[in-house]
């Protein structure tokens, strides 16, 4: 850590946690430049603390004495010195990092020795120099349920569920889409993937992506399309449409910090209103949010299954933290997935006139009739429809009517997802209840908590529109409810207006994700001010 | 049409279409208005080719001409304000089995999509673009468009519009990988339909602009091309817009031009930006361009069992 990097994350440390400090860098000029009045070392704030103190620099030149490498490139290999001391500190094999220094350096074999020769040096000063009190060893998961596992980063994960869920249904995948930081590897990867009946359109802009991805669910195929909040924004109108036409759309929204432009590369939870809200009229969509990278999969799938079954858009919300974390992910098998049926209108054999907004008694869903079906010729858009005939109408009494329908559709999908199931039990003095990617912190606090014998259950939704049947029973069992979310308390304000419940945002927007700590933190002093 | 068989019998075939079978709904527009004939060469052309309702879809953003596809009993998908293209494109590229036709307004078009438009042209799919200038926004009741004429005073510009106008002949003849440009007029009938039929014949994105009187709102601008042909410029030669030699008698200016010179296009469109020698007629075609739906529909031919093999290599990937 230099002065700056330690000023950013310190907070992140458990007590008497470990911190390797780069001894180099903490020169007074280094120190002024973090705006460090004092130097942290010295001034006794980092006390508490396991500090490591290595001067990176002198140790790489000293591995490095041999080397025909020139000063500054032989200091570049500094992070390999810090790398090799966390091998040893955590038991792992280095090899795989080995192949991957002589893979990237194939052409330079200098630079290759270079970063092995100091990869080697770090975890042998480790080792010798005895300044670790101890070393660890992370035991290989075993509380994970045996399978095939693959490692699988949250945008991947999307991916493979959308070609999955296409497939299930036997629908072709239509993608539209404008690269947008942290969605382009979506675009990216579908683009790779015709060899699985994937087609992929790099449009002008947002619009004309989302536009083209329901131009392709007019036509029969399944209309997708990926983006971030900026990309959301533009998309509004269409989305509108589509929800107007009743046609089967999945928008994926991978969240970053905004407003605006905001911070492309740090992740945030902001455009849950956005998903909610974002459009002229009343205009609703499903809802539903990846919780980790390999839950993004599921996720996908479920938006496709609901999208098609109810023929209206879906909205899928990742963010940036989920994009590009990575974790072991069970391989599912494919016939134990949920049925996706596509049902397309076929003509009447009795030659009776087609009735393109005729809705299916149990879903409320309209037929999807494929251009070029003889019998079906219907026109649709953005106008306001009667039912049933699907011609435009500006009668006062249907609109009201298509309005109800168009929500009760999305109402209904609550009778076809599963109710919320509460980690821990389902009453007790602490329900701390998220969404989406803050998952992972989520649980490992309330386990913790948990085993301290508190009365904390945690609850990290997926289905966010409409929320599961049982939820307001569930937020009634608990004597406080706390919403943690990386935006200004946005769950907390549709919870608190849904459900009449007190629920308490707990809100950050740095950029960063929850660590647990600062969860458990926040969720300790609330169980003491119930119990005051 | 009718077939004469080997042993003599007629050939007929198991549907005929009629031009009834290509009417929607009743037409809503003013009396007057350009559009009604540019809706009945559309259907006297399907009807003359005989295509299968179910195969044609119109496609339109939003605007008076946009309700085009109401009209017609095809399938018709009227979308936004601007995006009549993107979700033409999006038809259109992923089935190519499809007659499309577009109809957009010059707001629609060359003003909230014209990012569109200039890439729509650069994907160049099958489809047929007709743009209906009637130099004024109709439906939202009289604002200056990009293509209203200096002077034109609008609710937008009571004193008169004062920027040049677009001329979106000028701009397509330069945007990259264009195929067909051609341009009409509503109050010729036997000429529009002749052109529509070019392009609907030609492969690949076909824009005509039609000259497309407003009677509520830009009487003049038109009245004064109607009454004075000598304004107009037929455009004439093998290659060109066949007419009839009694329609053609009532244009008094007339030039050869072969389509495929750009340059001369180019040439012509300037000139016609200026308000004189407007051309009517084929201006560019070149049915070499390549088409979007033409890459992108290649080896997607895959069997069923292939893609499920696959799909499970995909997802073994990294298997530990
Ligand atoms: C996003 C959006 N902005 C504005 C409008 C309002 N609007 C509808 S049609 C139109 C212009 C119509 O002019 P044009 O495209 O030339 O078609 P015309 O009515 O003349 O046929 C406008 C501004 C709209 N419907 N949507």
């Amino acid at each position: 850590m230099n002065p700056a990097a330690l000023k950013v994350h310190l907070k992140d440390l458990k007590p008497n946690g470990i911190l390797i400090v780069n001894t180099a860098k903490f020169r007074p000029n280094d120190l002024r430049k973090a705006h460090y009045d004092s130097n942290p070392l010295e001034d006794g704030s980092l006390d508490g603390l396991r500090v490591i103190e290595v001067d990176l620099e002198e140790r790489t030149r000293e591995a490095l004495a041999d080397s025909p490498l020139d000063t500054r490139a032989k200091d570049r290999c500094k992070n390999m010195f810090a790398l090799g001391m966390l091998y040893w500190l955590f038991h792992r094999d280095m090899q795989p990092t080995l192949d991957d220094i002589r893979k990237k350096f194939a052409k330079k074999s200098e630079v290759a020795d270079a970063n092995e020769k100091v990869l080697r040096a770090g975890h042998t000063y480790a080792d010798v120099a005895g300044i670790f009190q101890t070393s660890y060893r992370v035991p290989p998961a075993t509380d994970l349920p045996p399978g095939r596992y693959r490692q699988l980063m949250g945008n991947q994960a999307l991916c493979l569920g959308l070609v999955v869920a296409a497939r299930r249904a036997g629908v072709q995948l239509v993608l539209g889409s404008y690269p947008i930081t942290p969605a382009s590897d979506i675009l990216h990867q579908l683009s790779s993937y015709k060899h699985h009946g994937v087609v992929t359109f790099q449009a002008e802009d947002e619009i004309a992506a989302v536009c083209a991805a329901i131009g392709a669910s007019y036509a029969g195929k399944l209309g997708v399309t990926s983006t971030s909040g900026p990309g959301l924004a533009l998309k509004s109108e269409a989305i509108g449409l589509a929800v107007m036409a009743e046609l089967p759309l999945v928008v994926i929204d991978v969240q970053r910090a905004g407003p605006s432009t905001g911070m492309p590369t740090k992740t945030e939870q902001a455009d849950l209103l956005q998903a909610m809200f974002g459009r002229n009229g009343e205009c609703p969509v499903g809802i539903v949010a990846a919780r980790t990278p390999g839950d993004a999969f599921e996720t996908a799938y479920e938006a496709v299954r609901l999208a098609i079954k109810y023929m209206v858009p879906v909205i899928v919300l990742s963010d940036g933290y989920i994009a590009n974390g990575a974790e072991p992910w069970r391989i599912p098998a494919l016939d134990s997935l949920r049925e996706i049926e596509v049902r397309y209108a076929a003509q009447s054999p009795d030659g009776a006139p087609f009735f393109p907004y005729l809705r299916d008694a149990k879903t409320l869903a309209r037929p999807w009739a494929r251009p070029g079906t003889p019998g079906l010729v219907h026109r649709i858009g953005g106008l306001e429809k009667a039912d049933g005939s699907g011609n435009v109408s500006y009668d006062a009494k249907n609109h009201a009517h298509m309005t109800r329908m168009r929500a009760e559709k999305i109402a209904r999908m609550a009778d076809d997802i599963p109710p919320a199931r509460p980690l821990g039990d389902i009453s007790g003095d602490v329900l701390v209840l998220g969404w989406g990617g803050t998952a992972g912190a989520i649980t490992a606090a309330t386990l913790r908590l948990r085993k301290a014998g508190y009365s904390v259950s945690a609850l990290s939704l997926r289905h966010l529109n409409p929320f599961p049947r049982n939820l307001g029973v569930l937020l009634g069992s608990f004597r406080r409810v706390i919403v943690p979310e990386l935006n200004g308390g946005q769950l907390a304000m549709l919870i608190r207006s849904r459900y009449l419940v007190d629920a308490r945002p707990f809100t950050k927007v740095e950029g960063q994700p929850f660590t647990s700590q600062e969860l458990e933190e926040h969720v300790l002093a609330a169980l003491e001010e119930l119990s005051a | 049409m009718f077939g004469l068989k080997s042993d003599w019998s007629l050939e007929l075939p198991e549907r005929y279409f009629t031009l009834e079978d290509y009417e929607g709904g009743v037409a809503r527009w003013c009396p007057g208005c350009g559009d009604l004939a540019v809706l009945t060469a559309v259907q006297k052309i399907l009807r003359d080719e005989q295509q299968p309702p179910e195969k044609t879809v119109c496609v339109s953003g939003i605007g008076c001409s946009s309700r085009f596809p109401h009209y017609m009993h095809t399938y018709g998908f009227h979308g936004l304000h601007g995006r009549a293209l993107p979700v033409a494109c999006g038809v259109k590229s992923r089935r190519p089995d499809l007659d499309v036709w577009v109809a957009t307004g010059d707001g629609d078009c060359c003003s909230i999509g014209a990012g569109h438009w200039i890439h729509a042209t650069r994907y160049n799919m099958d489809m047929v673009v007709m743009l209906f200038d009637n130099a004024v926004y109709g439906l939202t009741k009289k604002q200056t468009s990009p293509t209203s004429p200096r002077g034109l005073k609008t609710n937008t510009h009571p004193m008169g519009s004062w920027l040049p106008p677009l001329d979106p002949l000028c701009a397509m003849l330069g945007f990259t990988n264009v195929s067909f440009v051609a341009q009409t007029v509503d109050w010729n009938p036997v000429h529009l339909h002749a052109t529509l039929r070019e392009a609907h014949k030609h492969r690949g994105m076909s824009f005509v602009r039609i000259l497309q009187r407003c009677p509520t709102y830009t009487a003049a601008v038109f009245e004064e091309l109607q009454r004075d042909p000598s304004r107009l410029l037929l455009l004439k030669g093998d290659d060109n817009v066949a007419v009839d030699p009694a329609v053609m008698k009532i244009f008094p200016n007339q030039a050869e031009h072969d389509p495929s010179d750009i340059g001369a296009a180019r040439a012509l469109a300037e000139t016609g930006s200026q308000g004189e020698k407007v051309p009517v007629g084929i201006l560019f075609r070149d049915a070499s361009r390549p088409c979007y739906e033409d890459f992108t529909m290649q080896g997607l031919g895959i069997s069923a069992e292939d893609k499920l093999a696959g799909l499970k290599r995909e997802l073994d990937k990294f298997a530990v």
